[in-house]
């Protein structure tokens, strides 16, 4: 009787979907109707996502149900609208957080709970262990709907192996320039927040046209040559950042040339005297500190003042001009990088941004798309120098 | 045979021995040569050797990279290698056992500590190296006084030694390990930068602290090299013969330990040359201390200075680290050597 009634209930939904005209609100309608269809029509050959998920699906058409694909290639099909995410990193913490959907956010990673002045609320939840090593008991006791993680880490053998098939885990960067921009639309669809994710974009696109609209023109050969590192050389040895990593990338959009291009893959350690030989226009480095932390102001200072000092840098270009930069990561990169974008070119060109506030672009990020409080917005260092007293 | 031919025989032997070291040493100044000569910026043979010859202070591109970077550099893998060679040398003679080195009995780990636990949690990337420095000497010295107080309280003995060092080993690695993964990222990169050793930050003030050290401790090792022969009799053996075996192994260890912690402090951790260069030497000079001491120095440095030479040069301007390349390098030929000597060397 039940089996005749689930039959019954389907057949009704499979034939409203097929003949009901779609008044969907995005283009998204017709791969809903087409995907609802399918499912129906599985379930009627004894398959399918089951009803429950169908009945969810019918009830929210054409919204839902929507496939989306990760970053990994990963296809998922998503029948309602996720109310219990569990995020493992930060990048995605913080892109969840722009386009609004951190309440649906129900445990984090360890660098997410440790991160109180960046995550003010979802540093509070509970942890699910490092972004590395996923603590699985912790991830089933929350019950989630969804996890979301880097596209390499942790591991599938660390991670999906050890969780039933129903959880699904999407994997995305968002640090990655080149796959940002979708990746922010397809979390604005899981998270159903198209609204915010329209309106976080829009600052995105604009913000980006700002420094292209600038830079574009600029013929290669009258670009400034950018000598970028992870400093400190003293402590640690040079360390040239070129083609593979974000600090190039950031350079390369803000229309600076790479002097390590076509020399070092990824980072490599390079030697002082190759920077001389090089004589870069400007030194771009980049700290994992400060940023979203407070009391780390003195070392990204210091990273300054190493290259200053180091024997021979006073005949460089850079040094003699003092066009040394310092972005940290919390700027840099993910969804606050079109600030960092805008200040690089400025650094690079300042008299194609004179008239630029850089100060408020960032301003204007940290209070619309960040949890942020006042600390961080008062006296965060996210760059350096940033016009502020030492 | 006569006293006569056997007093003979044991002069020629000793003075091939003396002509090897002399052409190691010879071998060792060649490539000082050559190693001044290399590096990304484009700088002419003769124009290094004028730069060299004028002297420091000159204000140019090319003096401050030859006075400032590749001097610096060339004497502390020379300085470097020939420490922790004798090093090498120095405890494998007094716990007569060939597996001894700074690596295996803990010393390089604690260092590694040492400065793992000012990355991670004190001085940070960009404090400059003082703390990161300090605290690698200051734990190296704790490994050893370790290894030392868990000895004496079984017996001074080859065998406890080796056992405690082995212990003190794993428990400073695991400490590390458990640093790493506290750690934030760039934190955990500044280790790994660490634990592979580099020459890259070398100045005249490092190489003046090496060089006193290797200065100082050198003399007293070859003071002591006629005991260390003794030793190899085993420990019965040498007390009947007046030697005072239980100073010269608390004093040799000391004094290896002191070296190491001089020399990794500064450069990282380069373990392979304290294991390697001390066979290589025996393998070519025999097993006499008073010759294999200043022999494993000659070739510690050669090893080093070969590998750092070739690891900024072979894919520059990428820089190899050169605790990899001495591997590279060592590894192949201790295996030949090892390979192709008919009877037990040791």
């Amino acid at each position: 009787m039940k089996r005749v009634c689930s039959i019954l209930i389907a057949l009704i939904l499979a034939t409203g979907i097929i003949i009901c005209p779609v008044h969907g609100s995005d283009d998204y309608s017709e791969d809903a109707r087409q995907i609802l269809a399918t499912g129906i029509l599985d379930h009627l050959q004894g398959g399918g996502p089951g009803l429950v998920m169908l009945q969810n699906a019918a009830a929210l058409y054409p919204e839902y149900p929507r496939r989306i694909t990760d970053t990994a290639g990963t296809e998922f099909t998503f029948y309602r609208p996720v109310e219990r995410v569990v995020v493992m990193h930060a990048n995605a913490a913080e892109s969840i957080i722009a386009i609004g959907g951190d309440d649906r956010i129900v445990g984090v990673g360890s660098t997410i709970n440790t991160n109180t002045l960046q995550f003010p609320e979802l540093s509070q939840l509970p942890s699910v262990g490092k972004w590395t090593e996923p603590d699985i008991e912790a991830i089933l006791a929350l019950n989630p709907d969804l996890i979301m993680t880097y596209v390499t880490w942790p591991e599938p053998e660390k991670l999906e192996r050890h969780l039933p098939s129903r959880i699904p885990v999407v994997r995305m960067e968002y640090y990655k320039a080149e796959v940002f921009h979708e990746e922010i639309v397809k979390t604005g669809r899981i998270f159903n927040e198209q609204e915010n994710t329209n309106e976080y974009l829009q600052w995105y696109d604009a913000t980006l046209a700002l420094v292209e609209d600038r830079i574009g023109s600029i013929p290669y050969n009258e670009r400034v040559r950018v000598y970028a590192e992870s400093g400190s050389g003293q402590s640690f040895g040079r360390r040239a950042y070129s083609e593979g990593t974000g600090l190039h990338d950031l350079l390369v959009a803000a229309g600076g040339v790479n002097i390590a291009s076509g020399h070092v893959t990824g980072y490599a350690d390079v030697e002082n005297e190759w920077i001389i030989h090089q004589n870069p226009d400007v030194i771009l480095i980049w700290s994992g500190k400060a940023g979203y932390k407070m009391g780390e102001r003195d070392e990204v200072i210091q990273l300054y003042e190493e290259i200053m000092g180091t024997p021979g840098f006073e005949r460089i270009e850079a040094v003699k001009n003092d066009r040394i930069y310092i972005v940290t990561s919390g700027f840099a990169f993910g969804t606050g990088s079109p600030a960092a974008l805008v200040q690089v070119a400025k650094w690079l060109y300042p008299d194609l941004f004179e008239y630029i506030n850089t100060t408020e672009i960032h301003a204007e990020y940290l209070k619309r798309f960040t949890r942020t409080g006042a600390e961080i917005h008062e006296q965060g260092t996210f760059y350096y120098p940033d016009g502020r007293e030492l | 045979m006569s006293d006569t031919a056997i007093r003979t025989g044991y002069a020629k032997r000793t003075h091939i021995r003396i002509l090897i070291i002399g052409g190691l040493l010879a071998l060792l100044v060649l490539l000082t040569g050559i190693a001044a000569t290399l590096g990304s910026y484009p700088i002419g043979v003769i124009e290094v050797y004028e730069t060299i010859f004028a002297g420091p202070g000159g204000n140019s591109d090319i003096s401050t990279i030859v006075w400032d970077y590749r001097l610096p550099r060339i004497l502390m893998g020379i300085l470097a290698g020939a420490a922790l060679g004798l090093a090498g040398a120095m405890m494998q003679g007094i716990l007569r056992n060939p597996l001894a080195s700074p690596f295996t009995l803990g010393i390089a780990s604690a260092a590694s500590f040492g400065a793992s636990l000012a990355i991670v949690l004190g001085a940070g990337v960009a404090a400059g190296g003082s703390l990161i420095i300090g605290n690698a000497f200051l734990f190296t010295l704790i490994a050893a006084g370790a290894v030392y107080g868990l000895a004496r309280f079984r017996g001074i003995t080859p065998e406890t030694m080796i056992m405690a060092g082995i212990a003190i080993m794993y428990l400073f690695s695991a400490l590390t390990s458990f640093l790493q993964y506290i750690g934030d990222t760039e934190d955990v990169h500044a280790v790994v930068f660490w634990m592979f050793g580099s020459l890259g930050r070398s100045t005249w003030e490092t190489v003046g602290v090496v060089a006193i050290l290797v200065g100082a401790l050198f003399p007293l090792f070859l003071l002591s090299a006629r005991s260390i022969n003794t030793l190899a009799a085993g420990d019965e053996a040498a007390k009947s013969l007046g030697v005072p075996v239980e100073h010269i192994r608390i004093g040799g260890m000391a004094g290896a330990s002191l070296l190491t912690a001089g020399v990794i402090c500064f450069t990282g951790t380069i373990g392979f040359i304290g294991l390697v260069a001390p066979h290589i030497t025996r393998m070519i000079l025999g097993g006499d201390n008073r010759f294999l001491l200043p022999g494993t120095a000659v070739v510690g440095a050669l090893v080093l200075l070969g590998a750092d030479s070739i690891g900024r040069t072979i894919m520059a301007p990428q820089i190899l680290p050169v605790g990899i390349m001495t591997a590279f390098l060592g590894v192949p030929f201790f295996i030949f050597l090892f390979l192709s000597r008919r009877r037990n060397y040791w």
